[in-house]
């Protein structure tokens, strides 16, 4: 049955369901409505839609809705001031989403008065607060929160869980340390998820007048808010009762780069305790290059750079 | 307490009530600017502002003439969106592209309470979806390439609940 037929039909009998089209192949998306029973047309097609075709399917992921796109859709074109003047009103927990949604947003949360911002409305509720220093402002706005922010402070009460370990998969090994504190050995992994460093924000001529753009720009640059030298990083702790020596290759591995190829924690036969195997790969090949395993061990922990605790032990 | 005469960006001139009207401290600057005096018949005019918007702005000054003046104070507080009154939820009971033109209206007006609750209804919208669920709600164009989306997503990773 071809496309054109279908719609047709669907003008004409109101009650065909969705299962009419199950047989379909290929996408079936909005098209232009002309006819009398645009409703009905628009409320099967927003049906089908939301339902993933075959092809959506790639080795079990869910490919990008980008590719489908109309490319005659039209699309709403919302004034950056509008942006600018929401983000006072964006909730540190939705602030990836709100920078993800279009560039424009995006350049609000580049903004420093954006962080300024949060940190008015949920940090600096009183003069007692910690007044924060221009330089590497974001870093240190989104670190207070961790500390002070109620939904922030509670995700950090969570344990880590295997499911976090996952996280850690193909970020580079920065590297590594064991200390000894009250007969526990622990193990610090330092790993990186590699970022672009973001250059401060220059002003354009028209932004500013002309006497202040040089300043203001010297002031920008001096003042990077978004300087953050931790940006990336997480610490893996493992924490044993046992002293395990730290591979040859993490300690004395001048000039070579290692990422992580799997980490897992495994029960052991007994069932009484956990192991944690790291796996490093070289960072450009896609094989296993060390292995490391910690038997028995008591805990491990994760701790990104805006963990308060994260300066304890990186 | 007198009238006075506004005019659109499209025209129309609107006869109202100062006290509604100094709810706008873009007019009120320019009442006291101007020196416009009472019983004269000056026209205020808002090239920015257009007849359909400026009446719903009337609409929401009229019902809020009597509420006390934000203070500075009240931008460094923690702005709760869970505030809004059902008058004001009602009154914004209108298609997206009405909503954003009163926010534009609200800031270039100077309107603090209006801006507070159109800006409110928005990250309402925002809040708890994930940016495709977002952009879907207000029908926006993911303009990103994927090494640019990627930058981003990683930069915020310290948002994510983990």
């Amino acid at each position: 049955m071809t496309r054109k037929h279908k719609k047709k039909d669907v003008i004409e009998n109101s009650a065909l369901t969705l299962k009419d089209f199950a047989d379909a192949k290929g996408s079936i998306g909005l098209h232009a409505k002309k006819s009398t029973h645009r409703q009905d047309l628009k409320l099967i097609d927003n049906d089908i839609e939301a339902l993933p075709d075959e092809d959506d399917f790639v080795e079990g992921r869910t490919r990008s809705r980008k590719a489908k796109e109309d490319p005659n859709h039209i699309y709403s074109d919302i004034d950056m001031t509008v942006w600018f003047l929401v983000g006072d009103y964006i909730r540190p927990e939705d602030v990836k989403s709100f920078a993800l949604i279009c560039k424009n947003t995006e350049n609000v949360v580049s903004h420093a008065s954006f962080w300024k911002s949060l940190y008015r409305r949920y940090l600096n509720k009183d003069s007692s607060s910690e007044k924060l220093r221009l330089s590497c402002f974001r870093s240190n706005v989104i670190k207070s929160l961790y500390k002070t922010y109620p939904p922030f402070v509670e995700r950090l009460k969570r344990p880590t869980t295997t499911m976090s370990l996952e996280a850690l998969k193909s970020l580079l090994f920065v590297n590594c340390y064991y200390k000894e504190e009250s007969k526990v050995w622990i193990y610090c992994y330092k790993f990186w998820n590699r970022i672009k460093a973001r250059k401060p924000r220059i002003l354009r001529r028209e932004e500013v007048s002309e006497e202040d753009y040089e300043l203001e720009n010297m002031i920008a640059k001096f003042n990077n808010i978004f300087e953050n030298p931790h940006e990336g990083f997480t610490l893996l702790l493992v924490f044993t009762n046992r002293f395990i020596p730290m591979p040859v290759e993490c300690t004395s591995a001048v000039g070579q780069e290692f990422k992580v190829f799997g980490i897992r924690q495994i029960l052991s036969t007994d069932m009484r305790s956990n192991h944690l195997e790291i796996e490093l790969s070289r960072a450009r090949e896609n094989s296993r290059a060390v292995t490391i395993k910690y038997p028995s061990i008591i805990k491990f922990k994760l701790i990104n750079w805006w963990n308060p605790d994260y300066n304890i032990f990186s | 307490m007198p009238n006075i005469k506004l005019q659109s960006s499209d025209g129309e001139i609107f006869d109202t009530s100062l006290d509604i009207a100094l709810c706008s401290l873009t007019i009120k600057t320019m009442i006291d600017d101007c020196g416009i005096d009472e019983g004269e018949d000056t026209v205020v005019p808002l090239p920015n502002v257009n007849s359909t918007i400026l009446r719903k702005v009337l609409t929401w000054a009229q019902y809020h003439k009597d509420d006390p003046q934000p203070t500075e104070d009240d931008d460094s507080k923690e702005k709760r969106t869970d505030d809004i009154s059902s008058w004001d939820a009602d009154f914004l009971k209108v298609d997206q592209g009405t909503l954003f033109e009163l926010i534009l209206a609200a800031n270039y007006l100077d309107i603090k309470g209006l801006l507070d609750v159109t800006c409110k209804t928005v990250a309402n919208m925002i809040k708890g979806k994930t940016p495709e669920e977002i952009r879907k709600t207000f029908n926006i164009k993911n303009d990103f390439t994927p090494a640019e989306e990627e930058q981003v997503r990683k930069e915020n990773e310290w948002c994510e609940e983990k």
